[in-house]
């Protein structure tokens, strides 16, 4: 019995539609995860500068800390900082009502970084309410 | 002589049209005779007679000879070809039959009952679509979020959020609120209309699109362990029938523990403070004490005071 083309390629087709749904729903399912992503513009000397960019939906709120050495001395923050433990080197936001877009966060320090700097985001989802810690580094 | 005849319902002759003709005319017949003799038509016997060798029903051959005073062998050509040679009835093995007149007719009655039956399928799948997808039953659903704790005399809000509706058009919700008996409300949103808020029951009546939230600040009485308990119903405006009860949360524990606390660790954590804004920021007139709660969110702790009746926030 003879099998035509067709027929011969077609579980090949069908294995590589199912790959392809696969991929495309995984990257869709990584997008969603992935509303806020960080990046360390500025890591060293006084100005040490961290951009969130921000994905739709975008989460309504987000705290951002950031972590330095204690010896650092902070002079001024921008946006103004809720909290500031210098004993502890803990800088913390609260951001209400957030639109998609950069944010970006600004430390001004007395004197060039010393030691490592690190953030950590958190924020619920908007479409489910898990709640979701970011951690970036330069 | 050869027998000329087809065996079977329709026999078929050929005959010899001259020799009709000649006979007829040697008798001083007229082809309307013939006709009428025959039960044809003049024309059919004019048709006979000038053909050479017309094929004939052998009943009509058989009427024509005998009008004509002859047998039917002498109107036949002697060395004629007839009609294709018949098959014997043992022979056939179930040949396809062509439609006959009743078959046809058969049909012929068949066809309107086809086409009624295929418009009353088209009917009915219509119908079905249109109940489907054009009149979507309306249903909403409405869930209530409660603290599942709370200190005696301190205000704490309970939402209802409705959502289901259409969309694109607006519809009339109507929510009953029953308030616990040692309940005193402080804020309500969005407000009530006249009447709508009565002493043990909060009554909204509001046309929302696709979703809405309803909300109230209370403050209890009681003592520590007793339970508050809430019970309220949401329907659409106009619907027949029991509305149904309002789903989710329905009793708060009395405490020690902020109700914005959720796990009661005495502490406000990130994830509770940012529960607290996503869940009531966005509530017009609701205020939930957003400061005391953010002062505690940015202290190591609190403790509730039970004699101050105060929170102290941990340092």
């Amino acid at each position: 019995m003879s099998i035509s083309p067709a027929m011969r390629y077609r579980p090949f087709v069908i294995l590589l539609s199912v790959i392809i749904l696969n991929v495309f729903t995984h990257s869709l399912a990584s997008a969603a995860d992935n509303l806020v992503s960080g990046k360390y513009v500025s890591s060293s000397g006084t100005d040490i500068v961290l951009n969130l960019t921000i994905q739709n939906p975008a989460p309504a709120n987000l705290i951002v800390e950031q972590y330095l050495s204690p010896e650092n001395i902070i002079i001024d923050t921008a946006p103004q900082a809720k909290k500031i433990d210098a004993a502890q080197g803990n800088i913390k936001w609260l951001f209400k009502n957030t639109r998609n877009g950069i944010l970006s966060l600004t430390l001004r320090l007395e004197n060039p970084l010393t030691g490592d700097i690190s953030a950590i985001v958190r924020y619920r989802a908007p479409q489910d309410g898990a709640f979701t810690e970011l951690r970036i580094a330069p | 002589m050869t027998d000329n005849s087809i065996p079977g319902p329709m026999s078929m002759v050929k005959v010899d049209g001259s020799k009709i003709k000649h006979l007829r005319e040697e008798q001083g017949l007229t082809q309307l005779y013939l006709a009428t003799a025959v039960h044809v038509t003049t024309d059919t016997i004019s048709r006979w007679e000038n053909k050479r060798y017309p094929s004939i029903k052998k009943e009509n051959g058989l009427k024509l000879a005998e009008a004509l005073n002859v047998p039917l062998e002498a109107l036949m050509e002697e060395d004629e070809v007839v009609e294709p040679s018949p098959i014997p009835p043992a022979t056939i093995l179930d040949p396809p039959k062509p439609p006959t007149g009743s078959t046809q007719s058969r049909i012929k009655k068949i066809w309107p009952l086809l086409i009624l039956t295929l418009t009353l399928f088209c009917v009915v799948v219509l119908f079905a679509w249109y109940s489907l997808y054009s009149s979507p039953e309306l249903t909403i659903t409405a869930e209530r979020n409660a603290p599942e704790h709370c200190i005696a005399g301190q205000p704490f809000p309970v939402m209802i959020r409705i959502t289901g509706a259409p969309e694109d058009k607006p519809t009339a919700i109507i929510i009953r609120e029953n308030l616990p008996a040692n309940a005193t409300v402080v804020k309500i949103s969005p407000e009530v209309a006249a009447g709508g808020m009565k002493r043990d029951m909060i009554k909204w009546l509001k046309k929302i699109h696709e979703a809405a939230t309803f909300a109230y600040v209370i403050r209890v009485t009681g003592g520590e362990g007793d339970k508050v308990g809430f019970y309220g119903t949401a329907a659409i405006s106009g619907e027949s029938g029991l509305p149904p009860p309002i789903g989710g949360s329905s009793i708060t524990n009395i405490g020690q523990f902020h109700w914005a606390d959720g796990d009661k660790d005495n502490i406000i954590s990130d994830s509770e403070i940012l529960a607290v804004h996503d869940r009531y920021n966005e509530i017009e007139g609701i205020d939930v004490d957003i400061d005391t709660i953010e002062e505690i969110w940015l202290g190591s702790g609190y403790k509730w005071n039970q004699t101050t009746k105060s929170f102290e926030i941990l340092e």
